[in-house]
């Protein structure tokens, strides 16, 4: 045994990797910044570029047969870039990476979006814990971890997350020899770091939002700088960045802040569908209003117990009156009143829901289930001309009758199975629209 | 993988300027006591395929005779103290490399903190009183003497109970790491030592947003409006500006004031020029910016409220050794091949090196100098700037940007230690190789005591001597085989 060897240390516990960064590093990642909005996440994204920069700078020299294919990862999405602070979605081979960029490593904390660790759409099989010094114009790799060891640190160690949807992980928790990842990615089967399962069960735990939440939400996000979390909690976030089209289309309304244009009403819309908790129509089957559909002042229309023919109320008779066309519609359907003050004109939505009767005998087949809505007034009058319902899902509008020449009432159907979605907007060309909160299809 | 001879051999600072800042010291008390109590334990003697040393038992067996109550056994407790106090020596170091890493940006190095916090030369003999709250010298008699001069090494292991965290051995050694960062005089070092490789600019442009968040509500609303210009204008204004944060302009001062007034803030430039200088003055501190909060901060004998336990962050590198069979078997393998692997590895690195050179705009017309230029230091011992005419370069920072000796070492060392590890694959025979693709750590262990032995035997004072070389004596086997590889291809010295 040498004298030496009590000393034990490893090189690299004295000199980190040190990589310098070139000004192509540097307008690249100028480049990819400008494209999201507010300075902070635009600096952050810039730090983030400098890190992928640098990463593939090292990794081209250390391993030059080892490709990154970065055209998928996140930092090529303002969208995205945006709403997560880390490169993620990095892919090499068949193991995926995810970048962490910081400024300085002095508090031996590594900041991480909860996203790429605790949704599995967002996990990684390894992370790298990137410094970047903006100034000296290089950037220090600190360390790298396997999820499997992130995961079995936080198991014995749990975290907190912060309030703004972030860990600190402590920086020891990462192995400061880079050279361990190209030796995993040489040597390990990508199976022997389990990642954890991608399930598409939808979030349960959103809030019951007060019926103007969303609505100020909306205003308050045109100027906000990617702090989302101050406006929303992590299940609505969680939601919202499970879902592309909501976030791509959250970026091009911040581009352009309207309220009038449609591509704002399609993402007030997915607002809505993904981030207010649904009135669950499953619930009226069985002749009870859920919470929801209470605290948002919905009732059953009251029994008619004497002369029958007085009280019969007007969307009964179109009820009637559409069985009469040939809708299909069984005797006695559930059915609720929502009564809504729209600018100041008094609008009455009925929705009528029952699951259709079984066409396709094969018992796999779910039971296809409808909803009525039909838009009228709580009291004889007409509803105004080019007052419009609209009705959507996630995919996009399925109906949008206008209303015309003294028309009392709008009625659109949908079909869909169980656990569907539908949102609702009453439109006027002079006026903002109304999105109210979504119906779910669900038997408890 | 921790050696034994950290109970017996006690690192002791050595501030000779062409050293490593230490050296280590065989105790024989420390060692015959150990030999005594832990037959077993010599390597040759024990089973190749035992598990692991069990350093927490030991620690504790240690640590309940150096408690032993009965004035009796003082001579006792002393001696098996010393073995403890050769364990914190080492992690000593560890902790003071480890800060020295962190820092390495702002010019702190961990000799630096070394001479704040290694001060146990082992001769004294040191016992603690009943109640175990103070320090006590044995004198020749053998007699327990109030000391006037506690030892930081023994104040570690006094508040140290390795019964409360049943962890493995790295609960004694970030424990130590906790101390060393807790320590008076090192954290006196930071305060007054700061930051000075920054800016004030570079500074405030790196104030995160925990950092932000302990601030006053004035002081964080002025970063918030100096970042809202200056960083949105470094970004953009990054084609045609060099690395170094400027003084910000008068037009951004106006726009920052401007910002400030929209949040109830009236200042002047000249005002708001002179808070900025103030807020990044007190940013200069290095202990402003180490780590407080949640999870590591928390006072030194910080409880988990779930478990009862001592809240431990223990080194993920630190369990799953290899067992002693591999270890055998890598030493051996590792012996046999180091010379061929270096000499591979040399010529493979200096090739990358000037291949990497050759890449960068900046720097690529000075490629076909590098072994030039590393002949000159490594071979005719001259200083960086000394040779920057004859390679046609400027001054010192830029030789030393091309010639990049650290990075240049970093190559060879990566390139070693993959010969050493195919070799190893190819001809050892204890391995399991089965496990290597299937499992992470087995893969990690192997590489690590590749990687072990390669900076003991090459590494460690390849690095030193770049590190220390006031005197330019390159003596370390990495230097002799570059120099007999630039030698053998003669072409390549002259330009």
């Amino acid at each position: 045994m040498t004298h030496a060897m009590t000393n034990n240390v490893s090189v690299r516990q004295l000199h980190p990797e040190l990589i310098p960064l070139e000004p192509d590093d540097f307008q690249w990642a100028v480049q990819r910044s400008d494209l999201v909005l507010g300075e902070r996440c635009q600096w952050q994204t810039y730090l983030n570029g400098l890190a992928l920069m640098g990463f593939t700078t090292w990794l081209q020299e250390r391993s030059p047969n080892t490709w990154v294919q970065s055209d998928a990862c996140s930092l090529w999405q303002p969208e995205t870039a945006a709403v997560v602070a880390a490169v993620y979605n990095l892919q090499i081979g068949e193991f995926s990476l995810c970048l962490l960029a910081m400024e300085q490593a002095w508090d031996e904390q590594v900041k991480v979006p909860r996203a790429v660790l605790d949704l599995p759409e967002f996990a990684a099989h390894f992370y790298v814990a990137i410094e970047v010094q903006e100034d000296q114009e290089q950037v220090v790799i600190q360390g790298i971890a396997r999820y499997d060891q992130l995961d079995a640190q936080r198991r014995s160690h749990p975290l907190t997350a912060h309030a703004d949807w972030s860990y600190s992980l402590p920086l020891d928790w990462f192995d400061p020899e880079p050279n361990h990842l190209l030796l995993y990615l040489r040597v390990l089967n990508p199976a022997a770091i389990s990642l954890p399962l991608i399930t598409s069960t939808p979030s349960s735990n959103l809030p019951a939002l007060e019926p103007d939440t969303l609505p100020q939400l909306f205003t308050t996000l045109k100027t906000s700088d990617c702090d989302l979390w101050r406006y929303l909690s992590w299940e609505q976030g969680k939601a919202m960045l499970l879902n592309p089209e909501l976030l791509q289309l959250y970026h091009q309304w911040r581009q352009s802040p309207t309220t009038e244009t449609s591509p704002a009403l399609r993402l007030m819309e997915l607002f809505t569908l993904t981030l207010h908790q649904a009135v669950q129509l499953g619930r009226w089957l069985q002749g009870e209003l859920d919470q929801v559909a209470e605290r948002l002042g919905m009732f059953f229309p009251p029994i008619a117990t004497v002369a029958p023919m007085l009280s019969i109320d007007r969307f009964e008779a179109a009820i009637a009156e559409l069985r009469h066309q040939g809708m299909e519609i069984p005797p006695q359907p559930s059915r609720a009143y929502h009564d809504l003050d729209w600018q100041e004109v008094p609008l009455r939505l009925c929705i009528v829901t029952w699951q259709d009767t079984r066409q396709d005998t094969s018992p796999d087949a779910q039971l296809p289930w409808s909803v009525l809505f039909i838009l009228g007034m709580q009291t004889q009058q007409t509803l105004p001309d080019g007052l419009k319902l609209r009705v959507s899902n996630a995919i996009g509008a399925l109906h949008e009758p206008i209303a015309e020449f003294d028309d009392p009432f709008l009625f659109a159907r949908v079909q869909g199975q169980q656990g569907d979605i539908f949102v609702v907007t009453i439109c006027h060309v002079n006026c903002p629209p109304l999105t109210l909160p979504p119906y779910q299809l669900a038997l408890a | 993988m921790v050696l034994l001879s950290r109970y017996w051999e006690i690192l002791k600072l050595d501030p000779a300027d062409d050293g490593i800042g230490y050296r280590s010291q065989v105790l024989v008390l420390a060692w015959e006591f150990f030999q005594e109590h832990f037959p077993a334990c010599d390597p040759p003697e024990r089973d190749p395929n035992q598990a692991p040393f069990p350093h927490h038992r030991t620690q504790t067996s240690l640590y309940t005779w150096f408690r032993a109550e009965s004035a009796l056994n003082l001579q006792q407790a002393a001696i098996a103290g010393l073995c403890l106090r050769c364990y914190v020596s080492h992690a000593i170091l560890g902790a003071c490399h480890k800060l020295g890493r962190l820092f390495a940006t702002s010019q702190v190095t961990y000799r630096d903190l070394l001479s704040l916090v290694l001060e146990d030369d082992g001769k004294a003999q040191i016992v603690l009183d009943q109640d175990g709250k103070t320090q006590l010298m044995l004198d020749a008699e053998g007699n327990a003497q109030p000391t006037h001069f506690p030892l930081f090494a023994v104040e570690i292991l006094r508040t140290f109970d390795p019964n409360r965290s049943p962890e493995t051995q790295a609960s004694l050694t970030s424990w130590v790491y906790r101390h060393v960062k807790q320590n008076t005089k090192l954290k006196q070092f930071f305060a007054e030592q700061g930051v000075c490789l920054f800016s004030d600019w570079a500074l405030l442009n790196k104030v995160s947003d925990r950092q932000l968040d302990e601030l006053s509500a004035h002081d964080r609303t002025l970063i918030t409006a100096f970042h809202q210009v200056y960083r949105r204008d470094r970004r953009r204004g990054r084609s045609q500006q060099t690395g170094k944060c400027p003084d910000p302009t008068p037009a951004q001062l106006q726009e920052m004031c401007h910002h400030l007034q929209q949040s109830g803030i009236r200042l002047s430039k000249s005002a708001l020029l002179h808070e900025l200088h103030g807020l990044a003055a007190s940013l200069r501190h290095l202990d402003q910016w180490m780590s407080r909060g949640a999870p590591l901060a928390e006072p030194i004998d910080s409880v988990d409220p779930h478990t009862g336990q001592v809240r431990e962050f223990p080194s993920p590198t630190a369990d799953h050794d290899v067992s002693m069979l591999e270890q055998q078997d890598i030493q051996d393998f590792c012996h046999h091949q180091l010379q061929r692997c270096l000499g591979q590895a040399i010529a493979q690195g200096l090739a990358d090196h000037v291949a990497t050179v050759r890449s960068r705009p900046r720097y690529a017309k000075f490629a076909d100098r590098i072994t030039q230029g590393l002949w000159m230091i490594y071979g005719q011992g001259k200083s960086q700037g000394e040779i920057a005419p004859s390679l046609g370069m400027t001054n010192q920072v830029q030789v030393s940007r091309v010639l990049d000796l650290r990075k240049l070492v970093n190559i060879v060392r990566s390139h070693t230690v993959d010969h050493l590890f195919q070799v190893l694959l190819d001809k050892a025979t204890g391995l399991d190789l089965a496990q290597l693709a299937t499992v992470p750590d087995y893969a990690k262990n192997l590489q690590t005591a590749v990687e072990e032995f390669a900076d003991t035997e090459i590494f460690q004072a390849a690095d030193a001597e770049i590190m220390t070389a006031k005197h330019r004596l390159f003596r370390s086997l990495y230097a002799q085989q570059l120099r007999q590889f630039i030698h053998d291809h003669e072409e390549v010295r002259r330009p």
